[in-house]
């Protein structure tokens, strides 16, 4: 399921897509074709390659005696013009291996910090390394990682390749890492005038992007923005938004100069992402993990240009209140990763902290677990043995844990949901009437019987306090009022009861003029 | 320079790619000189008042001369680019006679004079076959030549120019050439005075209507015509050469250019000639300015495509680099070279072979069965027209080699002196790769039992057997056919005169042929085997060392079937218009052949079955009494 802009925003929506279907048809004609004009020219320096990892080179720049391995060390001034990494050893199989324990670093003109500083796999395009073949204007992969960027330098180029993962240098590590790498490189006169050193960085973080922006990039200094990819994942729910907008900042403005209003549109799609995975020469999309979308953009005329800052965040529209609010909530947490590549004046670049080697991977899809329920965790809950949890009425999915996804609650038509409260649980199923759950149990559970746990809240105190009575399997529990601040009700459910593999809940109203509320429904076995 | 000034610009001040209003087909490589400096004045005033610095201009001239990375270059775009655009047209019905293969070979596809530059050529695929499946082969050949230069800059098979090597591949989809029912090339090809674009087919076939149908139908060359010749470019070359080599024993050339230039791509085949296999490991390797060290070696050849750990399993087609597989046992690659390019001043010698320390795998590619074939067409520009074209072989040398090993050091010169002489099955014992050299029709196999192991380390032509301590034995399965008894030669060989000289007895059917020693130069052994011998279908070997601590070893293996007698009945006069032949029953099956010359002309290769004859084995055909007439028997199917 893709989340949709709502209908007020679509005559922008539509614009901004006119505009990227007209960039895309003023670069369709070249196809991706490399700069001919001028492949004549008889460029002048001396063109050379440094070899590392591979059994003909020293040992020294070999992961079986070392975790950090200079694959390069280049005399200036030079440009960088081509790199190549191998596959590991350990798989001779088209399928890839590496993960985000191996970083790339360079390091220009013996500073001290990286310039570059990304796992392997992402500065490919390749995000935790899970998709092959990538096949993109400046970078590709297939059975082999290969960069054409060209990085000018002035004194010294310095590429390393980090493992920062848990093994020790020797035969296991080098059949794991890349087996063989080339820089290319061509001698230079000067350094050339006006240009940036490259520059990428990478980060990830999970977040709330209702409350806060995603922050790919904070450069600061002269210098160009050249392309990103970026990851967008739920750890929760099996959807991802694409409604957030694309920022850039320049030099310091608090207004964005270029904001696309649609992730999709900004990697130049639209309406969510194609169906398929798509790779262009200078965008493309792919999914990533089951729930979430990769995706790389690169800037060549359309560089995005900057005097002396420059701040690269995702988040949503000022004028999208809804989006904020749904995506406050913690159920809509949000997990991004992204690589950032640009030119700057200088070497020097604030790296955001690179997280441990552990910390890396994408998070996996996890129980969502609100606040407010009668445990504090799914860890906690579960080992009550806690069965089924359902927040009912909240958005992205109410069911919040279900045992081996073997338990199910069904609604009857009667009841609508609601989700407008202010308070944790914000959420209810709600009938002016009445109406029921069935609570749907496998083969064999709860031999001992169990509890049926509910929570009402009569946040709002409506029509001046609701009134409502609850029935369980055709058995009044009770007629409850004055629950403003929330109220939970234990309904134990005998072992006969739960051999029938159904448990019908009734909740009714009891005040004319006001409704029925449900919040929370937990089924826990004894 | 003075960044303040630049920064006027704004926007994409910072660019390290292009500056648009320096960009004209004319970078200037080298900032600072005066040459370069005029030349901008005069671009400048051509379009106004667009550059408000000339000093500026220089800057942006370097760097457009740098960063030149793969990606498409759209900042300048919309320069209205001076010169005149044409195109030429050629081969199809609508030109003139004397660019159509209907009437001509080579045909001139273009011939444009100078100063100017081709911007893409266009080949149509052949009339006949409107399929999208390509037929044209390596006998048709593009060659360009510049300023009225007698040998071509560009001399290559036309399929293998459009990294198609012999034609085998479609689509192709690289940044620089694609091939989808049509043949097209981008690369930027300036010239001074004359630029003259041939295709030359040297096949068997003669000018006319069926030549023009399985030639490209149509043809067109653009250009652009220049004021001169770009500054500091180069002539664009390509050429190619197919060599077969043990590379393990020498580097194949693929490069061999003299002058300034600028190296930029690259196809590449490889194939085994006896092996269902090819190796990776070859280094490329650029010798730039006549250093006898690399400039450039990339250790691997999927790694000089940028793929690593040999290849993938399935081909792929990077913008500049990609790869397919070639016939069923090799590759096909190609790699382009953008702002990555390989600059040399005075010389580049591009090779492919083991790296300096890859002593394991040069004697292992060393040997006879390591023959591999490979093919290339290299892509680079250089300052001079004049290029030392590698010998182009005739049009009938130019496919890949088809798969036949026949080893050194058997008993006969060739396969086909072997088949003559009834030679049905080689083995050659312990040969990497395959042991059974020779198997005719499939039908003969030879089971080891688990005493033998193979060995392949001796020097020398025969350096390969089976080898045991005590004794091992070989069974030689034959077909029906094959059973009326034949030779059996067994090849022994001693070439390290182990522990002082083997000695080895062999044993045929339970029969012991000998005893056998000093046998370090090798021998043959002769065993006739009866048809009642091999009735059953089985021949079994056995070597049996008969020395302590030595071993007793077996090379190779020969089987010869014994000839067959075509009996012919004597013609009588009840039957002098029949010429009756038989042969023996358990050949029935078997095909009779005959041809018929003038007396003249005698045995021919006109041979054909006769019909029926494969239903029996007693046949009788009329007598023939004008010119001669041949027959031969032919087992079943062949």
């Amino acid at each position: 399921m893709k989340t949709l802009s709502p209908s007020p925003l679509l005559s922008a929506r539509l614009s901004i897509s006119l505009l990227v279907y007209l960039f895309l048809a003023a670069i369709s004609g070249r196809a991706q074709s490399p700069a001919l004009g001028d492949l004549f020219t008889l460029t002048p320096g001396s063109t050379k390659a440094v070899n590392a990892l591979w059994f003909e080179n020293p040992v020294s720049v070999q992961f079986s005696s070392t975790n950090i391995v200079t694959v390069a060390d280049i005399s200036g001034p030079g440009v960088i013009t081509m790199m190549h990494f191998a596959y590991p050893g350990s798989q001779a199989s088209a399928t890839q291996s590496i993960t985000r324990d191996l970083l790339l670093l360079v390091y220009y003109d013996g500073s001290t910090t990286p310039s570059v500083q990304c796992p392997l796999v992402d500065f490919f395009c390749d995000p935790n390394g899970e998709y092959s073949p990538i096949n993109t204007a400046m970078l590709n992969v297939n059975k082999g990682f290969n960069a054409y960027f060209p990085m000018p330098f002035r004194t010294e180029a310095k590429i390393v390749l980090e493992y920062d993962g848990t093994n020790q240098p020797g035969a296991t590590l080098e059949s794991q890492m890349p087996c063989y790498s080339y820089v290319c490189y061509r001698s230079l006169d000067s350094f050339p005038t006006n240009a940036g050193y490259f520059c990428a960085s990478w980060q990830q973080q999970e977040l709330l992007l209702g409350l806060n922006e995603y922050v790919a990039l904070q450069a600061t200094g002269q210098g160009k923005f050249v392309g990103w990819n970026v990851t967008v994942r739920s750890p929760y729910l099996s959807t991802y938004p694409v409604d957030e907008n694309e920022k850039f900042y320049i030099d310091g403005a608090t207004n964005t100069a270029i904001e696309f209003q649609g992730m999709e549109d900004s990697f130049g799609f639209s309406w969510g992402f194609p169906g398929a995975a798509n790779l262009f020469p200078f965008t493309g999309y792919f999914p990533f993990h089951t729930n979430g979308a990769a995706a790389y953009r690169f800037f060549v005329q359309d560089a995005i240009s900057f005097t002396n800052a420059l701040k690269v965040s995702i988040g949503f529209g000022d004028t999208e209140t809804g989006w904020k609010a749904s995506y406050s909530q913690p159920i809509n947490a949000l997990q991004f990763s992204s690589t950032v590549y640009w030119y700057q004046a200088q070497p020097y670049v604030a790296m955001p902290p690179m997280p441990a080697a552990t910390n890396r991977a994408p998070d996996p899809i996890r129980p969502f677990w609100p606040p407010g329920l009668g445990y504090n965790s799914a860890g906690d809950f579960q080992a009550a043995g806690g069965k089924l949890a359902d927040c009912c009425g909240m958005p992205g999915s109410e069911q919040v844990y279900s045992y081996n996804n073997a338990y199910s609650v069904n609604w009857n038509s009667n009841s609508y949901t609601f989700a407008g409260w202010t308070n944790q649980v914000f959420y209810c199923r709600a009938s002016y009437t009445n109406f029921t759950a069935q609570i749907n149990l496998p083969a064999g559970a709860a031999p001992n019987g169990g509890h049926l746990r509910l929570y009402i809240i009569d946040a709002d105190n409506f029509a001046g306090g609701r009134v409502e009575t609850i029935v369980v399997n055709g058995q009044t529990i009770g007629t409850y009022q004055n629950f403003q601040t929330g109220e939970w009700i234990d309904v134990p459910i005998t072992a006969s009861q739960a051999a029938t593999r159904a448990i019908t809940l009734q909740v009714i109203n009891a005040r004319s003029g006001s409704n029925a509320v449900l919040s929370i429904l937990e089924w826990i076995e004894s | 320079m003075n960044r303040h000034a630049h920064s006027k610009r704004g926007g994409d001040s910072l660019s390290p790619q292009v500056f648009p209003m320096c960009r004209m087909g004319t970078s200037r490589p080298y900032p600072g000189s005066m040459s370069l400096y005029i030349h901008f004045g005069v671009r400048c005033s051509m379009f106004g008042v667009r550059c408000f610095s000339s000093w500026l201009c220089l800057c942006l001239c370097l760097l457009a001369s740098l960063g030149r990375a793969q990606t498409v270059h759209l900042n300048n775009l919309y320069d209205l680019t001076p010169g005149t655009t044409k195109a030429v047209n050629a081969l199809w019905g609508e030109n003139p006679v004397a660019v159509q293969f209907s009437h001509t070979n080579p045909v001139v596809v273009a011939d444009i004079t100078g100063p100017g530059m081709i911007t893409m050529i266009h080949f149509a695929y052949p009339q006949n076959h409107a399929s999208s499946t390509q037929s044209i082969s390596r006998d048709l050949l593009l060659l360009i030549y510049w300023d009225g230069s007698p040998p071509p800059s560009v001399e290559v098979p036309l399929v293998d120019f459009f990294c198609d090597p012999n034609g085998e591949l479609d689509p192709v989809n690289t940044a620089f050439v694609n091939v989808h029912r049509g043949f097209n090339a981008y690369f930027p090809m300036p010239f001074r005075t004359e630029a003259k674009i041939v295709l030359e087919y040297d096949g068997t076939n003669k000018v006319g209507s069926s030549l023009e149908s399985q030639m490209p139908c149509y043809s067109y060359v653009c250009y652009r015509s220049l004021d001169s010749f770009p500054e500091n470019a180069g002539y664009f070359c390509a050429s190619w050469k197919q060599q077969e080599l043990l590379p393990g024993a020498g580097d194949y050339d693929a490069l061999d250019a003299t002058g300034q230039g600028k190296f930029i791509g690259m196809n590449l085949t490889v194939r085994s000639i006896y092996t269902n296999t090819y190796p990776a490991d070859e280094n490329v390797k650029f010798f730039v300015d006549d250093s006898t060290s690399t400039g450039v070696e990339f250790q691997e050849l999927g790694d000089a495509f940028g793929f690593s750990l040999g290849f993938p399993s399935a081909g792929i087609q990077f913008p500049v680099t990609g790869f397919s597989t070639f016939h069923s046992n090799g590759i096909a690659a190609y790699r382009f070279f953008t702002q990555d390019a390989i600059s040399f001043n005075s010389s580049l010698d591009m090779k492919i072979g083991f790296g300096a320390t890859e002593t394991g795998l040069m004697s292992q590619y060393s040997q006879p069965n390591s023959l591999f074939q490979f093919s290339s067409t290299v892509y680079w520009y250089q300052d001079q027209p004049n290029v030392a074209q590698p010998p182009m072989p005739p049009a009938t040398n130019r496919a890949p080699a088809q798969m036949v090993f026949w080893p050194a050091g058997t008993g006969y010169a060739s396969q086909d002196n072997f088949t003559t002489a009834g030679g049905k099955m080689l083995a050659c014992c312990g040969l990497p790769g395959t042991e059974l050299v020779d198997n005719f029709a499939n039908s003969y196999s030879v089971t080891w039992d688990a005493n033998s192991y193979e060995y392949s380390g001796w020097p020398g032509q025969v350096y390969f057997c089976r080898a045991s301590s005590t004794n091992f034995s070989a069974q030689l399965s034959l077909p029906p056919g094959s059973r009326d008894g034949g030779l059996l030669r067994l090849y022994i060989i001693d070439p390290d005169n182990f522990q002082g000289g083997r000695q080895e007895t062999i044993i045929v059917d339970g029969q012991t042929i000998g005893t056998f020693s000093n046998f370090q130069s090798g021998e043959w052994i002769n065993v006739p085997v009866t048809a009642a011998q091999c009735a059953s279908g089985v021949v079994v070997i056995k070597v049996v060392n008969a020395r302590t601590t030595s071993n007793a070893v077996l090379s190779m293996i020969e089987w010869i079937d014994s000839p067959v007698n075509l009996t012919t009945q004597s013609v009588t006069s009840q039957n002098q218009n029949q010429l009756t032949f038989s042969w023996p029953l358990e050949r029935t099956g078997w095909s009779l052949q005959s041809q018929t010359n003038s007396v003249s002309a005698g045995l021919g290769t006109n041979w054909f079955g006769v019909p029926g004859s494969t239903a029996t084995n007693v046949f009788s055909v009329p007598l023939n009494t004008n010119g001669c007439v041949f027959y031969r028997l032919l087992y079943r199917g062949n």
